[in-house]
């Protein structure tokens, strides 16, 4: 009797050049990292759904699940200072839902995400003129006047009281006068005619309930004059401010900071091929690992006038290579051989191959966009020279890398992204050891969704 | 011998005119206001109209404040949950504001990207304003600005 075991990779799985790996390491960071809001880690969100506030993405080629709390609907309005937060849960698997379905691979990826930022916005002599204007338009002297050009809403009682054609005519005359006012003086004259007809008809009553009426009209328009000094000096206050705003606000352009602070924790969970040849069996080179990673960014941007927003952020990561590695397809066959017959046992692994290595890094990120108009119905944002390093320390089976390009990117003027082109070089100071010309480093590409990362996105 | 039209004025026409006049009269006017006071003819004629709008902007768009006659409009209030980019007045909330004989004076402060804009619709008493919509895009400064009167 003989055992004999052996192991087949199936085609497919081939070992993947470095550098090749390493671009695909960034181009999952790059598709994958924050965007809208910076916490929303589901950048690939195909449809949305709102649920109370909350957004939750729900994309089946990606299979990601994704979950954001933030109160970012607060920063559509100004105030001198806004203080915005978001929370960010999520959990996929990384070979997609048809995968899962299809093959059974499951590779759990969880991110946990939250950010919190101020905004400051404008300068202080324009909130200062805002502030006096808004309270003005607060201000008893024209809230008291505007609500004593109301017009009293019920009638007087005797009216009412029957439908006679005499009390028809001044209940239609009074109802018209309520509901617009073509001012005292011409109401008062037609209440005055009414009353002289009544009179000449011989209907001292009608006439009396029509002075009534005149006597209540007269004791508003006292009201309305005694009011009417203080509110038209608040009025020409108004006016003047508000002018002076124009003047100020037409000579400097709108800008704001922003400085946030944004942190999250990652983790996976994966079979790995160790291809360690001193484990006491073939099928003890599997393993299942578990990785915790985590980061934090600090973060600032810098909106000027139409145009223009820069950001910055410095950040620390715990990470690791798995982005890099291909999944391969195992079959283990035990061969048992009993009188000239055979038994073939056949047993399926899928696992990650590579070397694998979780690392520290930090991460510099920068971004200059451009804002433009395309025409009425599309928008771009030019992000015109975006640069990442990322800077690994503790370890030297990563190098550091520069990456840094140029992306410009179209929306609809709704604010719907859709689509846009990119150059960048993925290495741009050749620390990878290519050897090539930087020409050759370069790549271009077309864009199907893309994230500034440095930037607090405002176009989501 | 006196029209029974005459007849019956004295009384309140009297007291009216009086009020008028001491709403117009330069002595009951502060100095400041002497260019105000002098459209008090045209101010009394004012009225007060039930207002309603509807208010879009796209996603960079953030508003300074929104008064639409000399009322200040609660944006924060009027958001619609659902959509931070829509403010309208909600089930049957109104504003009450000042129109004048030569329209509603509307005033937007805004910022925003180049590219963005917002759109204003207004109802006067349910009666749509004949302006309507109301737009502004971002100009060169990053503002979305309004101050006009509309009818």
């Amino acid at each position: 009797m003989k055992n004999t075991a052996n192991l087949s990779i199936k085609p497919g799985a081939s070992s993947i050049g470095r550098c090749l790996a390493y671009t695909m390491l960034l181009a999952l960071f790059l598709s994958t990292s924050a965007q809208a809001q910076i916490t929303s880690q589901d950048a690939d969100g195909q449809s949305s759904i709102l649920y109370q506030g909350s957004n939750i993405n729900f994309d089946l080629g990606k299979a990601a699940l994704s979950a954001t709390w933030n109160n970012y609907r607060k920063s559509a309005l100004d105030s001198p200072h806004i203080l915005i937060w978001g929370l960010s849960a999520s959990s996929k698997n990384k070979d997609g839902l048809s995968e899962l379905f299809n093959q059974g691979k499951l590779t759990t990826l969880s991110r946990l995400d939250g950010f919190i930022g101020l905004r400051i916005n404008g300068t202080k002599q324009e909130l200062a003129l805002n502030n006096r204007i808004t309270a003005l338009y607060r201000s008893a002297a024209i809230r008291d006047y505007i609500a004593a050009l109301n017009y009293p809403t019920a009638l007087p009682g005797w009216v009412n009281t029957s439908d006679a054609a005499d009390r028809v005519e001044l209940r239609d005359t009074l109802k018209a006068m309520m509901k617009h006012s073509a001012g005292f003086d011409k109401d008062l004259a037609s209440l005055t005619e009414l009353e002289a007809r009544f009179k000449t008809a011989g209907r001292p009553a009608a006439a009396a309930a029509i002075q009534v009426v005149a006597d209540s009209l007269t004791a508003r328009q006292k009201k309305i004059a005694a009011l009417q000094t203080d509110f038209l000096a608040a009025q020409h206050q108004i006016v003047s401010l508000n002018a002076e705003l124009t003047e100020y606000r037409s000579n400097h352009v709108s800008h704001s900071w922003t400085i946030y602070l944004n942190g999250g924790w990652n983790a996976n969970k994966f079979n790995f091929y160790s291809g360690d040849t001193t484990r006491p069996s073939l099928s003890a080179r599997f393993d299942t690992v578990k990785f915790w990673g985590g980061f934090i960014d600090l973060g600032v941007n810098y909106d000027f006038g139409a145009h223009w927003t820069f950001g910055a952020s410095i950040g620390y990561e715990r990470y690791n290579n798995l982005d890099s590695f291909s999944t391969n397809d195992f079959d283990l066959e035990t061969v048992s051989t009993v009188n000239n017959q055979e038994l073939i046992q056949d047993t399926k692994y899928s696992a990650y191959t590579g070397h694998y290595v979780a690392y520290n890094r930090y991460n510099l990120k920068t971004d200059a966009l451009y804002f433009g108009k395309v025409n009425d119905d599309y928008r771009y944002v030019w992000n015109v020279l975006y640069t990442r390093l990322i800077a690994p320390f503790g370890t030297s089976a990563i190098r550091s890398i520069w990456n840094a390009g140029s992306c410009i990117t179209f929306y609809k003027s709704s604010g719907k992204f859709s689509g846009g082109i990119y150059v960048q070089s993925t290495d741009v100071f050749d620390h990878m050891g290519a050897g090539n010309s930087f020409g050759s480093r370069l790549s271009f590409g077309v864009v199907a969704k893309y994230s500034f990362q440095s930037i607090v996105d405002r176009l989501k | 011998m006196m029209t029974p039209k005459k007849k019956g004025l004295p009384r309140f026409i009297t007291a009216a005119r009086a009020a008028i006049s001491t709403a117009g009269s330069p002595g009951a006017a502060s100095a400041r206001s002497t260019s105000a006071a002098a459209k008090a003819a045209t101010l009394s004629a004012g009225a007060t109209v039930a207002v309603t709008y509807t208010l879009k902007k796209t996603s960079d768009v953030t508003f300074m404040n929104l008064a639409i006659g000399f009322t200040p409009i609660d944006l924060a209030a009027d958001q619609d949950p659902s959509d931070a980019n829509t403010f309208t007045t909600k089930g049957s909330k109104k504003y009450t504001c000042l129109k004048e004989a030569d329209g509603i004076q509307i005033t937007c402060r805004a910022n925003g990207k180049s590219g963005g804009s917002w759109t204003l619709t207004v109802q006067l008493d349910g009666t749509p304003l004949g302006d309507n919509p109301i737009e502004e895009e971002t100009d060169g400064n990053g503002h979305l600005d309004h101050d006009k009167k509309h009818s």
